[in-house]
């Protein structure tokens, strides 16, 4: 219930730049997920939120209070951990109460508070058992009730679902979406799993080395990726990206060639960025899920057939034309029906493309044009 | 073939512990036997039964003072251990948490400290006791147990708590913990198995240590067990039975713990407290 403010962080790990000047508003009640690849700096800005880094540079803000340098039991924030961090040789209700025992509360306001976050999250059969006699699930029940049992302005998660199964998984998503509604808390939410980011996310926030690459709402950056990290980044499998030359880029178009492909002429929608002038090297980019059905058709020679039941993926090798980058292998690229499709590595198969499905990033790579929506 | 070699090792291995027990044990049955003989087998036939179950010589090493030396004993036992445990389980959890090489350097130069052989300074630190007026008291005797049990279990507690989990630490930041309170709210309880080693391994040693009390201590009042049961020797030159019942007394409680504790007692030395 609080807003969180985060401007010009630094964090250095000796000559090692974890964080590289991050700016970020945060808006009460909102439901911010943090996506990157490993090793991105995810776990360093929640933890610097939560003051268990300390910055270098910069200034952390919750509510209109500056709390860089605060300890971490006094800035209203709650984390959950991936791995619990409940204390074993308390019950789940001693865990849940610790905080607020700490904090000199009387026993039963103390008892009153376990009472109702064990509600919300029932896991009240359970107060009086060692966390070591609990699942999986119920533990990261406890410890997301030991965050709520000390309303905090701000909720910080580091992955807390990426230890469960996947059945599981998804009701804990589903679980704390509700509690997230409930409460009306601001959550700062790191995870590896795309869906959750995109399920669970009011505004998705993209990190790579340190930096901030694009901050919005999961399907503006889904469907409008500044760049070509966050577009390859968003949606699994990776988007197909095929290397381009610039034929023409006038009167607000931009027309790409490909070798093998008729050339694709696209609307110029950022106009900020490098000059773009006849002869650059482009990189066009077309979702797995855009492919099927279109404008024109191309062979592709599938190597791997995979029938998630729901969907099938392709990976194959297009006869006239060749990938670069991608899950696929080298010059391969991917193909999502949604829906079963009858096919069997080694089969060639004829695959329908739009011309208006392609994305177009610069040299820098920078979005120049967003696909048309489908 | 590997199944018989397998055999053919362990049967060596067996075989030499089964060796090395019997000549740890000898010595120790021989002890409890003599106990009960009385002084005139003893010279008539040493190495021979008892004719029976004779309670005298225990009589007798008690008449000397066996009580008063084993309450010394247990008093500087458990006040060195105390003060053992409590430094070197602050000290290495410091050390493990500072940041930067700086606590590892130091944790370097505990170890070295270590090497230092107890025999070595074992003049200096009857000066510095003598010095200091401490001569024939116990503290003369915690001082210096102390600071022999420190650096070894600051070593079994660094790798204890090097391996502890910085997750329930952060959580228990969180929570409002300060430094202080974490350690003892959250790191103390769930060290108990460091704790219960270190404590074993450290009251055998001061139980046992000779030399040291010899040198401070020549009240009786003072005495711990081990120079306790010398006096057994000064006043009944030949009452070797009493002698045996008295060493038996003493290596009772111990034997005690032992058998009780041995889980953290072979962890203590095998695995350094976990
Ligand atoms: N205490 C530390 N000392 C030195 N380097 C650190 C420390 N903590 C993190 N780093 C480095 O900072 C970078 C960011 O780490 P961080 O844990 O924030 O990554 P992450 O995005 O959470 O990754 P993951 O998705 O794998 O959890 C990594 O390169 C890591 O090696
Ligand atoms: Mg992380």
């Amino acid at each position: 219930m609080s807003t969180v403010e985060i401007s010009g962080l630094v964090k250095n790990f000796g000559a090692f730049q974890a964080l590289k000047s991050i700016d970020l508003s945060i808006g009460d009640g909102e439901f911010v997920v943090m996506v990157g690849p490993s090793g991105c700096g995810k776990s360093t800005l929640l933890r610097a939120i939560a003051g268990l880094e300390m910055p270098d540079d910069g200034m952390i803000m919750v509510g209109d209070r500056d709390v860089t340098f605060e300890e971490p039991a006094d800035r209203g924030v709650a984390m959950v951990f991936q791995n619990y961090a409940l204390y074993p040789h308390m019950t789940v209700a001693g865990n849940m109460g610790f905080g607020l025992k700490m904090a000199g509360i009387a026993k039963d306001a103390i008892a009153d508070a376990v009472q109702r976050a064990s509600d919300i999250l029932s896991i009240g059969d359970h107060l009086h058992k060692q966390p070591k006699a609990l699942s999986g699930g119920q533990k990261q029940r406890v410890a997301i009730g030991r965050a709520i049992t000390r309303q905090p302005k701000v909720f910080l998660f580091d992955e807390p679902l990426s230890n469960l199964d996947a059945a599981l998984r998804t009701r804990m998503r589903v679980e704390l979406g509700r509690l997230h509604n409930e409460l009306n808390a601001t959550m700062i939410y790191v995870t590896h799993d795309q869906t959750e980011a995109m399920t669970m996310a009011d505004r998705i926030v993209v990190l790579s080395s340190g930096a901030i690459e694009q901050v919005g709402s999961p399907r503006d950056l889904y469907n409008r990726p500044g760049n070509l990290f966050v577009a390859g980044f968003l949606g699994s499998p990776k988007m197909n990206v095929l290397q381009a030359t610039l034929v023409s880029a006038t009167d607000g178009e931009l027309t790409a060639s490909v070798a093998g492909l008729p050339d694709i002429t696209r609307p110029l929608d950022v106009t900020e960025g490098r000059e773009l002038a006849v002869g650059d090297k482009v990189l066009l980019g077309i979702r797995p899920e855009a492919l099927g059905e279109g404008d024109i058709s191309f062979n592709l020679k599938a190597r791997v057939v995979e029938n998630l039941g729901r969907e099938t993926l392709i990976y194959g090798t297009p006869e006239n034309f060749r990938s670069c980058d991608g899950d696929a292998e080298d010059g391969d690229i991917v193909v999502q029906y949604p829906r079963q499709y009858d096919a069997a590595a080694g089969q060639t198969l004829t695959v329908g493309m739009p011309l208006d499905a392609f994305y177009i990033f610069d040299s820098d790579g920078r979005t120049r044009s967003f696909a048309a929506a489908h | 073939m590997e199944q018989r070699r397998f055999k053919a090792t362990s049967l060596v291995l067996y075989g030499f512990t089964g060796l090395w027990s019997l000549m740890v044990l000898i010595p120790i049955a021989y002890m409890i036997m003599a106990a009960f003989k009385t002084k005139r087998s003893m010279f008539i036939d040493p190495i021979g039964w008892p004719d029976a179950l004779n309670w005298e010589s225990f009589e007798r090493a008690w008449g000397v003072g066996v009580g008063g030396f084993m309450i010394n004993s247990v008093l500087v036992t458990f006040l060195s251990v105390v003060v053992i445990v409590i430094f070197s389980g602050m000290a290495a959890y410091a050390l493990t948490r500072m940041p930067g090489r700086s606590g590892q350097i130091i944790y370097l130069l505990i170890v070295a400290g270590f090497a230092i052989p107890v025999q070595a300074v074992l003049v200096p630190v009857f000066q510095i006791m003598s010095g200091a007026g401490f001569l024939n008291s116990r503290l003369a005797l915690v001082l210096p147990y102390a600071a022999y049990g420190i650096p070894f279990t600051v070593i079994l507690f660094y790798a204890f708590f090097l391996d502890f989990p910085r997750e329930l630490e952060e959580a228990a930041r969180l929570d409002g913990c300060t430094r202080f309170q974490t350690f003892l709210r959250v790191i103390l309880p769930l060290s108990g198995p460091a704790i219960a080693s270190a404590a074993i391994f450290q009251s055998v040693f001061i139980w046992n240590e000779f030399i040291l009390a010899l040198l401070i201590l020549t009240k009786p009042a003072f005495k711990t067990l081990p120079v306790g049961i010398l006096e057994l020797q000064g006043e009944f030159t030949s009452d070797w039975p009493a002698v045996m019942a008295g060493l038996t007394l003493a290596t009772l409680p111990l034997l005690l713990i032992f058998v009780l504790a041995q889980k953290y007692f072979v962890r203590s030395l095998a695995g350094l407290g976990k």
